[in-house]
């Protein structure tokens, strides 16, 4: 029976698709005056059949009847022919003057784009699905100006953060808003384990399938986004999504696979064995066995080494480390001991196996979507099926999409849209960063004589437990079971799961009354769900006793909007719009956390192997009101001036246990723009054909930037000091509960940013070159900050309206048509960002706080430095202390020498008490440079991706120098000695030699020393983001008549770059898509990956 | 038609004006999760958990790496160890955890006590408090104490001398004494108490346990004596708290988190092994791995223990010429206690003091060689042996790097960021402790 519906379904299909006759329809494009124009486009409507007009204006093109011919050529405007019976049509365009652009602008309004006064950019969906990234943010990079895109790790799966001219609260959110056919959508990133460990995490518009988009816009400034009030302070991304068009049934059908390798490692040393110096007075490397614990590759040479199975041998290690059959353990040749004295089969350096580690991963996305419509409704289904393995082996993202759309005219006042989703995501992830069980501490860390594998393969070593575990359920690792956990054991004793099942969709109805009066109600809704479980097998380095951590949360949202509309000319040349609009949305978020640890017996992490379980709950929930009003008025179609105010109510303000009063809860944010169009006064021009001036003023404020912060009270206590697990109440059987470190502050006020930007938009060349600029600065004052208290206060922070901060940038985008030929076109066009937020004051009597990271080292907020600094360790100055050294940023001076004779740092650089800022994570600028070019039926397309600047807290080049395992040690251990540069106390410069070797790199200015200064690095690079070839495949000239259109393709993305930085790609952020960036630590390493795509319209 | 018509606008009027109170107060901005008011027994345990954690986790872990029983080897412990990468930042999590987590919820609970007149409750976190106090004070010298844990009323807090501090110690012991021998006023303190269980005549023995310490601190031997007399009588009394099998004591914690950053120190294995000690050895000296004999996760952590305090008799009739029989008696308790603490037997213990190097007699024992040296080894990863250390300058430790010994804790630097009190100029090194020589 289910087989007889399908077939019925997939027979209405194609007898669709093939009563729609196609045939030869010719055709000249010419201007107004009558003359050719050669390199027009002439594309059939909604299909991938195109061709441009020869050298004569004349095209040639596979049509039916019925179908539409949309006739494009720059600096002209689109003309729509409809094809009937006749076969050849001559088309006249009208020059372009007037660009009649219409944008999706603020809660859904559309607005012509030459009114707009403020500054926003459209991406189309061909850059965002050819961009050979799953993520819509992540393949947003260099397409627009005013945006900087980052990845948080190579991970499968892993999220990305997106800032809209930089950052516009200090501790608050601050990633756009994202808003899906008029509605607030959800575009959390959910941290389960902590900010510094755990698993990547996404971000939740990647459940979006990149596909069903039809444009991206971002609302950038804070005149753009007034209407959202506090909600579109971060910036808005105003996505529309495809809902289908009138004409026949359009199935469209995309594949393609794809291939993901690891891009880089860190540059990690390849001669010296496991073990250590004797001691400092004899400085002899010698071996140590995994079994000692020993952490260090500070040994000898591993070519100064070979293998022993006699265990009489002197060097032969203490009896733990061999079986009962008097084998050593560690590994199967032998142990090591000095080359001449072992049995002659020199060591192995085991070095290339965490290369090998690494697998290439498979992607494979196939996507199918249905559309069409009748005059009168509208209708666009699609599904897709993305499988996404990651580079390290058992790391799986895989994510089904489910859309619905469609339109429906009532009549001819009222019209309806809806839309609904469904997204089910499905995640395997693989612990990273500042963790025992983080896959990279293990990798990196392990010397070159002791084999992860155990003599398998890589391969063959991930589904072999003997190259991870004893037989005794010990692990084995090169620390002898301590330290870090074996990556074979990570990737199939430490995985974590991850499903997130998601709903979300809109109501949308249109009333049309009259010029004065027209309605909309948008109505949506989204809800997450996200289960996770965490396992970690008996034996695992961060939890010895096992453990399995499920979490699950729910979000949801609600918003719901209406909006009134009207105008008309009411004089002469001049005409007046008005908008009224209301708005309310709520969100709620739940979680449920259950910890169950201590299991019993090996083999199976569940909650009833446990004999400890503890659990959480929580709920946070948050309501906002707006009222929006907002005019227009257009003079002669060259002026426009824009005034609106937005009345906003936010829950986050109001104070429990008060009588509500609708003042403490609300907040009024007025904006102005002003948009001139220069060139409707000139006289017309090929040269400038195009001109418009631009300027506009607002105010946005940002609401507390979580719930409950207006009162304080008390929480479950979590008892530890950092140093190892925390232990959480209820303890034995007993509750506790302590008074939060965190006061709230019941006077809590919504913080304002006030901005005001310039802007222009000029063509040339019959608008052959484009030209879009922006300037922009403000000034946000009362931001609201958990300002820091001595401890001694009984409290850790307060929150506070205290800081201010300024901010300022300029963005560009240069357009440029470079070939407009009959056979080559070259598009090309070029964004530019550059902005700076410096923070200006924080509290009285505070000037550091802060954001993410270490304690030792990690992003803060510095008065007066740029937003983010990366604090760390300094080496002591002559300067410090002195009178020019402002206690935050490294003072003037030499570097001061330790020249105390009986220190074990003797020689070494002395350390500054006093952490500072040593760096700044934002970069001078980012510009993505996009090429489009079609050459007949072959498309190259190319996307350079250039960040200038940005500095990077390089923790991994950190530790691995006090293991010994990184290059630069390698290099610097067998130097003879030589002064460091600086100056003793006295001020003479330093005479006194020393090596660089085991006791230096593992002191207070080695790895995991206080001092970080040296391990700063700048993050910038050049790379080749993205590039494609495709070719359109002639398919009525290789006889396919039922398949209209078709294209086969090749996207390579981050194929190549280059960078100054020292470790792994500097894309990447240990805390994630939070605030806090420029911190490396052990992240997954980023990946190149190329990709087979083919592309069918039926 | 008409009908659509007006549903917009009976929308339009319900969403925006009438449902806007609702919509938005209601107390939404209240918080679920974490209460605003909580009763006296939700408090107290995690005072006392968060305290006996502390003491036996990081205090421990450094005072007993500068009093040479233990050695960081590896990652952040090797340069703690040299000293040089024990800078100021490094201390912030245990202030913090003192002023933050156990002062500020002791003096809620003192006064919300006092007010309702729940007397138990009152003194029990009067002993809490004043046990908190000795530990900063012992770490850090001057803090701040009177304008402290205020919240926004005082945010930079002044620095109290170290006396004044001792002083408000034995005022808050006096206190709690008289308070634990009135009523209950109708709340009895329970199983909430981790400790005692709301046995009030074991934290009056507490209280005059904690007494000792203090008097011992400030030299005060006759007073340290009469107070350990009163104090406890087995081991049994010990103010303790023994962790669980599954929540696990600190040093198990760190151990299974940082296994090979600390081992066991040469100093203290030469001192042991030069006496024979060799049964307790083979108990601690091992790797520190969760597997270690000593460093159990249910491990008892004694604040103050019984025998610390046979040790402090001891001491004090040594030093004041007091009865040689008795000193005898206290010296061997404290040894007896150690070896029965260490898991160890009667036939250990009486082999080990058979010793002449271990027991020459009472007239005989020598305060350094037996009794300085006996309790220094008894109280194996005790903070107090850095106060001991200082206070006697016992053992003769030879500094890992440099020249000096530290002396004192660093100030949190977090605190010296934000509190233009804190004093300036003080290291490891300097000042030193008012009691300290």
């Amino acid at each position: 029976m289910r087989i007889k519906i399908l077939l019925s379904f997939l027979l209405a299909i194609i007898s669709t698709v093939t009563f729609a006759q196609q045939r030869a329809i010719t055709g000249s494009v010419q201007d107004d005056a009558g003359i050719p124009l050669p390199g027009a486009t002439v594309i059939v409507q909604d299909t991938n059949r195109g061709v441009t007009t020869d050298f004569d204006g004349n095209f040639s093109i596979e049509a039916s009847t019925g179908e539409v011919l949309v006739v494009s050529f720059v600096g002209y405007e689109n003309t729509n022919v409809t094809v009937g019976d006749a076969d050849s049509y001559s088309i006249s365009l009208d020059l372009g003057n007037e660009l009649e652009e219409v944008v999706v602008t603020s809660l859904g309004i559309k607005r012509e784009a030459k009114a707009l006064g403020y500054s926003i950019q459209t991406v189309d969906s061909d850059d965002i699905v050819n961009s050979g990234s799953n993520s819509a943010l992540d393949a947003l990079v260099g397409k627009a100006a005013g945006i900087q895109v980052t990845r948080s790790a190579g991970s499968a799966g892993g999220g990305s953060r997106i800032l809209i001219r930089g950052v516009t609260s200090m501790i608050g959110n601050n990633q756009p808003l994202i808003v899906i056919d008029g509605i607030i959508t959800n575009n959390e990133t959910i941290n389960a384990q902590g900010s510094t460990a755990g698993t990547a995490t996404s971000n939740r518009l990647m459940d979006l399938n990149n596909d069903d988009i039809e444009t991206i816009n971002i609302l950038k400034g804070a005149a753009a986004t007034a209407l959202y009030g506090t909600a579109g302070a971060p910036g808005v991304i105003v996505i529309q999504t495809k809902k289908g068009s009138e004409g026949d049934m359009k199935v469209a059908y995309t594949h393609s696979t794809g291939v993901d390798w690891m891009s880089t490692t860190f540059n990690l040393q390849n001669d010296f064995a496991q073990g250590r110096n004797r001691s400092r007075s004899d400085r002899t490397p010698y071996w140590r066995s995994p079994g000692t614990g020993e952490s260090s590759s500070y040994g000898p040479r591993i070519t100064d080494l070979e293998f022993a199975t006699d265990r009489n041998h002197p060097e032969a290690p203490s009896a733990s480390n061999f079986d009962g059959d008097g084998n050593f353990i560690w590994d199967k040749n032998g142990f090591l001991v000095t080359k001449g004295t072992g049995n002659g089969t020199p060591a192995n350096n085991y070095q290339d196996n965490y290369r090998g580690f690494f697998r290439d991963a498979i992607q494979s996305l196939n996507n199918l979507s249905i559309s069409g419509g009748t005059e009168k409704a509208t209708y666009f289904f699609s599904t897709s099926y993305l499988t996404n393995e990651g580079i390290v082996p058992n790391e799986e993202y895989g994510r089904k999409t489910f859309r619905l759309a469609g339109t429906l005219k009532a009549n001819d006042k009222l019209s309806f849209q809806t839309t609904f989703n469904f997204t089910r995501s499905d995640y395997t992830r693989i612990q990273q960063g500042s963790n025992t069980s983080g896959l990279l501490l293990g990798l990196y860390r392990t010397p070159i004589s002791f084999d992860n594998a155990n003599g398998f393969s890589p391969g063959d070593a991930v589904d072999n437990p003997s190259s991870y575990i004893f037989a005794n359920g010990g692990q084995r690792n090169y620390r002898g079971g301590g330290g870090y956990d074996n990556p074979y054991w990570i990737v199939n004793n430490a995985l974590g799961n991850e499903t997130t099942n998601r709903i979300f969709g809109s109501f949308k109805a249109d009333y049309t009354m009259n010029n004065w009066f027209n309605a909309s109600l948008i109505i949506g809704a989204d809800f997450t769900s996200d289960i996770r479980k965490q396992n970690f097998e008996r034996g695992s380095r961060t939890r010895s006793t096992g453990a399995s951590q499920l979490n699950q949360y729910t979000t949801y949202l609600y918003d719901a909007i209406i909006n009134i509309t009207g105008g008309d000319e009411i004089a002469e040349n001049l005409n007046f719009n008005y908008l009224f609009s209301g708005n309310a949305f709520s969100y709620q978020g739940t979680s449920l956390s259950t910890l169950g640890t201590d299991l019993a017996f090996q083999g199976f992490v569940n909650l009833a192997n446990a004999s400890n379980i503890s659990g959480g709950e929580g709920l946070f929930q948050n309501t906002q009101m707006g009222l929006v009003g907002q005019v227009e008025l257009d003079y002669n179609s060259a002026f426009y001036l824009t005034l609106s105010a937005r009345q906003d109510y936010d829950s986050r303000l109001g104070v429990p246990g008060t009588q509500f009063k609708s003042a403490d809860y609300s907040f009024l944010y007025p904006a102005a723009s002003l948009s001139f169009l220069l060139s409707e006064l000139l006289p017309q021009s090929d040269v400038l054909s195009f001109a418009k001036i631009r300027a506009s003023w607002a105010q946005v404020g940002g609401p507390p930037p979580f719930a409950y912060l207006t009162s304080s009270g008390y929480g479950v206590t979590s008892v530890g000091d950092g140093w190892g697990d925390s232990i959480n109440f209820p303890i034995q059987g007993v509750t506790g509960f302590e008074i939060d470190s965190i006061l709230g502050n019941s006077e809590l006020k919504s913080e304002l940013t006030e901005e005001i930007e310039f802007g222009i938009d000029f063509r040339f060349l019959n608008n052959r070159i484009g030209l879009d600029v922006a300037y922009y600065q403000r000034k946000m004052t009362d931001a609201i900050l958990n300002a820091s208290l001595p401890a001694s206060t009984g409290y850790n922070n307060v929150w506070l309206n205290s800081g201010r901060m300024t901010g300022k940038g300029i963005e560009a985008t240069l357009n440029l048509a470079i070939a407009q030929s009959e056979n080559f076109t070259w598009n090309s066009q070029i964004n530019f960002t550059s902005s700076e937020n410096i923070v200006e004051e924080l509290a009285p009597g505070l000037d550091k706080l802060f954001l993410a990271g270490f304690s030792s080292a990690g992003s803060y907020l510095i008065a007066g430095n740029q937003y983010g600094a990366v604090v760390g360790g300094t080496y002591l100055r002559t300067g410090s202390g002195g009178p020019n050294d402002d206690g935050l940023n490294i003072p003037e001076g030499d570097v001061v020498i330790n020249d105390n004779a009986s220190s074990n740092e003797y020689g070494f650089q002395a350390v500054d008490p006093v952490q500072r800022a040593i760096g700044n994570p934002n970069p001078d600028f980012v510009l993505g440079w996009n090429n489009n070019m079609k050459i007949g039926p072959v498309n190259v397309g190319f996307l350079l991706d250039w960040r200038e600047g940005g500095d990077m807290l390089n923790g991994v080049a950190w530790a691995l120098s006090f293991f010994g395992r990184s290059q630069l040690t390698a290099d610097t251990r067998t130097e003879a000695p030589t002064p460091i540069v600086g100056v003793k106390s006295d001020g003479s410069p330093n005479d006194i030699p020393v090596v660089r070797d085991q006791y230096y790199y593992q002191s207070s200015v080695g790895g995991f020393g206080s001092v970080w200064e040296q391990f700063t690095e700048d993050g910038g690079w050049v790379r080749l983001r993205e590039v494609s070839l495709g070719y359109d495949i002639p398919m009525s000239k290789i006889g396919i008549d039922f398949i209209d259109s078709g294209n086969i393709s090749i996207v390579g993305r981050n194929l190549w770059y280059s960078t100054e930085y020292n470790g792994v790609d500097p894309e990447t952020s240990l805390t994630g898509v939070g605030n806090g960036q420029g911190v490396d630590y052990f992240n997954m390493p980023s990946t190149r990956s190329v990709m087979f795509k083919l592309n069918l319209n039926l | 038609m008409k009908k659509i018509e007006n549903f917009i606008k009976i929308i339009f009027c319900v969403v925006l004006f009438s449902a806007c109170e609702s919509f938005l107060a209601d107390d939404i901005n209240r918080d679920p999760n974490n209460p605003s008011v909580v009763t006296l027994n939700a408090v107290l345990p995690s005072i006392q958990i968060r305290h006996m954690d502390v003491y036996g986790g990081q205090t421990s872990r450094v005072n007993s790496m500068f009093a040479q029983q233990t050695e960081g080897v590896a990652r952040q412990w090797s340069s703690f160890n040299d000293y040089s990468g024990l800078q100021p930042v490094r201390f912030n999590t245990v202030w913090d955890i003192y002023y933050e987590d156990i002062l500020v919820e002791v003096n809620s609970m003192i006064a919300d006590a006092q007010e309702d007149g729940y007397n138990h409750y009152a003194g029990i976190g009067q002993i809490q408090k004043a046990a908190a106090l000795l530990d900063m004070t012992s770490w850090w010298g001057d803090i701040p104490y009177s304008t402290a844990a205020l919240g926004i009323e005082e945010i930079n807090p002044t620095f109290d001398a170290q006396a004044s501090i001792y002083t408000e110690i034995f005022n808050l012991l006096g206190s709690a004494t008289s308070l634990l021998n009135g009523s209950d006023g109708g709340f009895a303190v329970g199983g909430d108490d981790v400790i005692y269980g709301g046995n009030t005549s074991s934290w009056i023995k507490a209280a005059n346990a904690i007494k000792a310490r203090a008097h011992m601190h400030l030299g005060d031997y006759a007073s340290a004596l009469s107070a350990a007399k009163s104090s406890f009588t087995s081991r049994a009394d010990n103010m303790s708290y023994t962790f669980g099998t599954t929540q696990q004591a600190g040093w198990w914690r760190f151990n299974d988190g940082r296994t090979g950053d600390i081992e066991f120190h040469p100093t203290l294995r030469a001192l042991m092994t030069g006496l024979n000690d060799t049964d307790r050895l083979a108990v601690w000296d091992q790797t520190f791995i969760t597997s270690h004999p000593y460093m159990k996760p249910n491990y008892e952590q004694a604040y103050v223990s019984y025998r610390e305090m046979q040790f402090i008799i001891a001491e004090c009739l040594s030093r004041t010429n007091g009865s040689s029989t008795e000193m005898e008696a206290a010296y061997l308790k404290g040894i007896e206690a150690s070896f029965d603490e260490t898991g160890l037997g009667n036939s250990e213990y009486s082999s080990y003091v058979s010793q002449n190097a271990v027991n020459p007699g009472g007239a005989s024992l020598d305060l350094e060689d037996h009794i300085l040296t006996q309790k220094y080894i008894a109280m194996f990863v005790q903070p107090e042996v850095f106060n001991d250390l200082r206070r006697n300058d016992f053992p003769n430790l030879t500094p890992t790097s440099g020249s000096q010994l530290p002396v004192r804790w660093n100030y949190s630097g977090d605190e010296a960021l934000f509190n233009p009190n804190v004093p300036v100029g003080t290291t490891l090194f300097t000042p030193k402790n008012s009691w300290d020589n």
